[in-house]
């Protein structure tokens, strides 16, 4: 049995076929509705016990990017199920 | 103290990076890591390291276009890794500037050792072109790798001069955030000065320790210039037509690997056609 499940997908949204979704999911432990409003915040760890792991910057840098390019970025998340972040790719026709 | 540095290896197979950089960890160098032709010009023009070792071939775009893009504004030592029968890109690769060049397949402890000799070579116009920092008693010294206080030397490794310089260079940005990083290896290596460690493996994982957090600190630096960067429009966001399948695909393979390590399933499905 493997430890868990790690997904990358993408996808045309249901509305608008020119936004491109792009998910990554896991079967982790998820992250607790208190966590998860403050997530892309610098330096906010919801896992204090692996806290050491990261640098606690790469959502700020992920969401910092997402909003100079007009997109967005996002989580849905359930404690004990796992997370699912996503972010928008807005497809416009090639400037010549 | 000897010669030391950041190097910025660039090669799309990731055993290539974890082979050259346990020897780099070995002789105290730091280290980035790219995996295409992309992120080595970008990491390279961001992170400005001393010295790059290049992989000729490569997603994106190849070395000797990585290399002959970095001349134009920058002389930053080159080490081409070239595979078997590229005698003609070996050879365009050095008159495009690269300092030398080495085989596949290689030996780990040769790519160390032409690191060195590369920045020994270059050394004049390397570190020491950087000015010593002066506060009240203390002196930071990159050039020489020394730190006094108050005239004194104080015994510290090249990585705790380098984090020291980087704190006392950008005064403004220390929140107590790097605190927790530094005071690890701070307490760790006042034990080892003491002498108040029991015994050799216990000595040996303090060692470990000290890396394993200057290691994380030199991460959060990296990180944190990166975000203040584009928070103060340093670097620009440009949208740019790519294919969207084909690097995910990318990403999907490298993380395939890291994930089968960690016993982690990685399942990749590309955007339905259409």
């Amino acid at each position: 049995m493997p430890n868990g499940i790690i997904s990358l997908f993408a996808y045309l949204d249901d509305h608008d076929d020119h936004i491109i979704k792009v998910s990554v999911s896991d079967t982790g432990t998820g992250i607790s509705p208190d966590d998860l409003p403050h997530i892309f915040e610098r330096f906010y760890k919801a896992d204090k016990a692996h806290a050491t792991q990261g640098t606690g910057l790469g959502l700020a840098i992920a969401f910092e990017i997402m909003q100079r390019l007009g997109e967005k970025i996002y989580v849905e998340s359930q404690e004990g199920k796992g997370s699912i972040f996503t972010f928008t790719l807005t497809r416009k026709p090639a400037v010549a | 103290m000897g010669t030391t540095g950041h190097i910025l290896i660039c090669d799309d197979q990731p055993i290539i990076h974890e082979t050259i950089i346990a020897y780099l960890k070995a002789d105290g160098f730091t280290y980035d890591s790219a995996f295409d032709g992309e992120e080595a010009l970008r990491k390279a023009l961001e992170i400005k390291p001393d010295l790059i070792i290049l992989d000729l071939m490569m997603p994106k775009t190849n070395g000797i276009d990585v290399c002959r893009t970095l001349r134009k504004t920058s002389d930053v030592p080159i080490i081409m890794l070239t595979a078997k029968g590229e005698e003609i890109d070996r050879i365009l690769g050095l008159e495009l500037g690269a300092d030398d060049y080495i085989v596949k397949p290689f030996s780990p402890r040769e790519v160390v050792a032409r690191v060195k000799a590369v920045l020994r070579r270059r050394m004049p116009n390397h570190l020491e072109s950087r000015p010593a920092l002066r506060y009240d008693g203390l002196e930071i010294n990159l050039s020489a790798y020394e730190v006094r206080l108050n005239g004194n030397l104080v015994p510290c490794t090249p990585k705790e001069v380098e984090v020291l310089y980087f704190l006392a260079a950008h005064p403004g940005q220390v929140s107590h955030e790097f605190h927790t990083p530094v005071s690890a290896p701070r307490a760790l290596a006042e034990t080892l000065l003491d002498d108040m460690v029991p015994d050799e493996e216990t000595k040996k994982r303090y060692y470990g320790h000290m890396l394993h957090e200057t290691m994380r600190l030199s991460r959060l630096i990296n990180d944190l210039l990166m975000l203040s960067r584009l928070q103060s429009g340093a670097v620009s966001t440009q949208r740019e037509a790519f294919q969207i399948n084909e690097l995910m695909g990318s990403v999907a393979d490298r993380y395939t690997v890291l994930a089968a390590e960690k016993n982690i399933t990685f399942s990749f499905s590309p955007l339905p056609a259409g």
